[in-house]
């Protein structure tokens, strides 16, 4: 049997939050198909419900309507298939490095030792071999939410969703990041959705690019990053690099300042 | 500091002063946290025993504090024995207080009903002044150990529910979303996530409910007067042995001191398994 072209739909995918002060649109329609094997970056500023779209396609938060689907089944529970990360590493601060990347594992059933071979491979690869056995109190910021990224990727998962995993970095350390995923990426590629508010880093990493906007909060743009793989950042000197983020920093702006 | 405000020294310089400097500061303040409190408590007996001796103050009022210490001495055998039912019935009501306390704040951030119909009875539980109710322990389960013991209970597993449940919940939302996304059983959540996460919080309430399940014991044991230091202090105050009270008192505070220590050591214990 072959598998579904579209690894990730969304249809009409909708959330309104009750709260105390009254309903609250954080989705207000989402729709689109993401292809196998795609890195698609949602980018929007901050408040316009990407986070939400994303633990609605987790199967984390309940969708007030409208369906996603995850390799061709519908999402009606926690997707365990999917790999996650997030703007913290959530990194548990008992645990050595190495069991934080097993933790996955440790948590649905037991560790085997394929597992912790697999864990010590993933560890080679995003340079933390030589930690493996420290706290996550002893790391920085940035080999934090390389352990994150490395726990994700635990159960080889053919989804990933990361909800902004660079925004609490400083811009160095964010640049180095998306450079290490970009080649993880180029040795695996999966099918990801990545949220960002970094307009570069959504062209950098992505094959494709949604903008989400505020008021109502729906897709307004989406487009396809011309940039052959692998990439280095010398892509950025590019005037395409400059042209494309030129055109995305205006549509965001748009959607920010429109009067709704 | 004075080193910052000269007029550009050089590097070395500079960093030689700034070094020894902070070394001398360092030194003085460990001194000053250690000796300072001392000095003090040393100056207070001291000028407790100059004015009984200077008054005349008579020992059945106030005796001084080397009338005291020589009580204290020639009773020692006598008051360790009656210090043994204190001290075991403190560590009883601790140790049921530590089980009650932690297996309530699990059922009560486990189960949203357990929550709403039990969270409120607690905390409404505590707005009463329970020292009152201490007689009522005795006519229900009359003069012995259970009494005093389930008294100290009373008071001293509220603070341990509340630590308990503060660092329940206090679990970052993302992680406990990356465990359901994991497919994690709730079990598992709690034995690998909720409980590690809360140790910490678990012994700050510990601390608290050490001395209260003393303060329990003392107050159960001046009223059921069988046995035990409380017991003793209402003893000698009925004979007007005004040192034995003291004496007593001393010894409780060494006890209470030598329980907390324990409580202190397994926290720090834990916490290099669970700290941050």
């Amino acid at each position: 049997m072959s598998a579904p072209f579209n690894a990730i739909t969304a249809h009409r995918l909708r959330k309104v939050y009750d709260t105390p002060s009254g309903a609250v649109e954080a989705v207000a329609e989402a729709n689109f198909d993401i292809a196998r094997g795609d890195f698609v970056s949602i980018l929007g500023p901050s408040g316009c419900g990407k986070s939400t779209l994303m633990l609605m396609i987790a199967g984390l938060e309940p969708a007030t309507s409208g369906d996603a689907t995850l390799d061709g089944l519908p999402v009606s529970g926690p997707q365990t298939e999917a790999g996650m990360m997030f703007q913290d590493p959530t990194l548990l601060p008992w645990r050595s490095v190495l069991d934080n990347v097993l933790f996955p594992i440790d948590m649905c059933s037991g560790v085997s030792p394929d597992d912790k071979v697999r864990a010590e491979t993933l560890l080679r690869m995003v340079d933390l071999w030589n930690f493996r056995d420290k706290r996550p109190r002893e790391l920085s910021g940035g080999m934090r939410q390389r352990v994150a990224l490395a726990r994700a990727l635990i159960k080889d998962p053919r989804i990933l969703l990361m909800d902004e995993p660079f925004s609490a970095l400083d811009a160095i350390t964010r640049d180095e990041m998306g450079l290490a995923l970009a080649r993880i990426w180029d040795k695996s590629p999966k099918t990801a959705i990545f949220i960002t508010h970094s307009i570069r880093e959504a062209i950098f990493l992505s094959d494709r690019i949604l903008v989400m906007g505020r008021r109502p909060s729906r897709i307004v743009e989406d487009l396809r990053v011309p940039f052959p793989r692998p990439r280095d950042p010398s892509v950025e000197a590019k005037p395409e690099f400059n042209e494309l983020y030129l055109h995305l920093k205006d549509k965001i702006h748009r959607t920010t300042s429109s009067p709704h | 500091m004075t080193a910052t405000h000269m007029n550009e020294p050089t590097a070395a310089t500079r960093s030689k002063r700034n070094t020894f400097s902070v070394d001398i500061q360092m030194l003085r303040r460990q001194a000053r946290l250690v000796l300072l409190p001392l000095i003090t408590a040393a100056a207070i007996v001291g000028a407790w025993e100059a004015i009984v001796r200077l008054k005349n103050i008579p020992d059945v009022l106030l005796p001084a504090p080397s009338a005291i210490a020589i009580r204290l001495f020639e009773t020692l055998p006598f008051l360790l024995k009656q210090a043994v039912p204190t001290t075991v019935e403190t560590i009883a009501g601790f140790l049921i207080s530590l089980v009650l306390g932690i297996g309530l704040a699990v059922l009560v951030s486990a189960s949203r009903f357990a929550r709403e119909a039990l969270y409120p009875n607690i905390v409404f539980f505590q707005l009463i002044p329970k020292i009152a109710l201490a007689p009522l322990f005795i006519v229900w389960l009359g003069i012995g150990s259970e009494s005093r013991v389930t008294f100290s209970v009373f008071i001293s597993f509220f603070p341990v529910v509340v630590a308990t449940l503060t660092g329940l919940t206090s679990v970052d939302r993302d992680l406990l979303r990356l465990c359901r996304a994991v497919g994690a059983t709730g079990t598992k959540v709690y034995t690998r996530v909720r409980f590690p996460a809360a140790v910490p919080h678990i012994f700050s309430g510990l601390k608290i409910a050490i001395t209260f399940a003393m303060i329990g014991v003392i107050v159960g044991e001046f009223i059921t007067a069988q046995a035990g230091l409380g017991y003793m202090i209402l003893f000698a105050a009925s004979q007007a042995e005004m040192a034995l009270i003291f004496a007593s008192i001393a010894l409780l505070c060494v006890i209470g001191l030598a329980l907390y220590g324990l409580v202190v050591l397994a926290e720090a214990t834990a916490l290099r398994k669970y700290g941050a």
